[in-house]
């Protein structure tokens, strides 16, 4: 048998690994979605308990306490995805954990933003 | 353009931002090689679409919308704006967030790899969901300001 046909099994076995999982940006920015929309709707508690600093500071920076929160969220969107896409390399096998992180974080983060609100 | 015409736009694009992910959801079902042009392409009008409802939204928000928060608080309605614009305008950025990696998410061997379409269902599931919350909300805000024009 040549090298060629000994290494093939191993050849599809590690093409099928790379077919099977979720890519490392992709995983990292779910994540990373989920993460920022809880800290989003901390950012709106935060801001609306503290109208005399946090939002007067957050009107003063743009104008506009909600184009700001915006910047920051967007900010915080690529910063943690490129964080967790550096510091997180096995991410891309576990689709269940990048999944349950987008799905989770963002209900949470609707559930605090409507139970503020609406409580 | 009148700003009546501006608020208009957004509605409008959001709805084809959602239609567009519904479209991205049934596509990705059926993953082939076929249909992963047209899959990529759905997620990108998607992204862009929901872009656009946030640009010209937000627009409005800040330049025209202090006149009817005004008129709804005031009005019978007062919580269109207390609980559904607020809760609106702050859950919309979890939105714009997710619209923007769906298309992330479908630039992947859709076809051969269940991880990836995962990602890609939940995703454009998310975007379905929290736009059409958007649109309930927008219509509560709409009547909101309507009936307090009734009242006067």
């Amino acid at each position: 048998m040549s090298t060629t046909q000994q290494n093939a099994p191993l050849e599809i076995a590690s093409s099928m690994a790379s077919e099977s999982r979720v890519s490392r940006y992709a995983a990292a920015f779910a994540v990373s979605a989920g993460i920022t929309s809880v800290l989003s709707a901390l950012l709106v508690v935060l801001k609306e308990s503290n109208e005399d600093t946090v939002l007067a500071w957050m009107k003063a920076a743009t104008g506009h306490h909600w184009v700001t929160h915006g910047l920051i969220d967007l900010i915080l969107f690529i910063v943690i995805g490129l964080l967790v896409a550096r510091t997180s390399p096995g991410l891309e096998n576990r689709p269940g954990v990048v999944v349950g992180w987008l799905v989770g974080g963002v209900a949470v983060g609707a559930v605090i933003i409507a139970a503020f609100f609406g409580l | 353009m009148s700003k009546e015409l501006i608020l208009m736009i957004h509605p409008a694009v959001g709805v084809l931002g959602v239609l567009a992910a519904v479209w991205v959801f049934a596509e990705t079902l059926n993953a082939s090689a076929d249909n992963i042009g047209r899959i990529r392409t759905a997620s990108l009008l998607s992204a862009a679409f929901i872009w656009l409802a946030y640009v010209v939204g937000g627009y409005w928000y800040v330049v025209n919308y202090a006149a009817d928060k005004a008129l709804i608080k005031a009005g019978p309605w007062p919580f269109a704006h207390e609980f559904f614009m607020e809760a609106k305008e702050h859950v919309f950025l979890s939105l714009l967030l997710v619209a923007t990696l769906l298309p992330i998410a479908t630039f992947a061997d859709l076809k051969s790899n269940r991880p990836a379409r995962l990602l890609v269902y939940w995703s454009s599931a998310i975007v379905v969901a929290l736009g059409l919350g958007m649109e309930g909300a927008g219509a509560f805000i709409a009547m909101g300001a309507k009936v307090a024009l009734a009242a006067q």
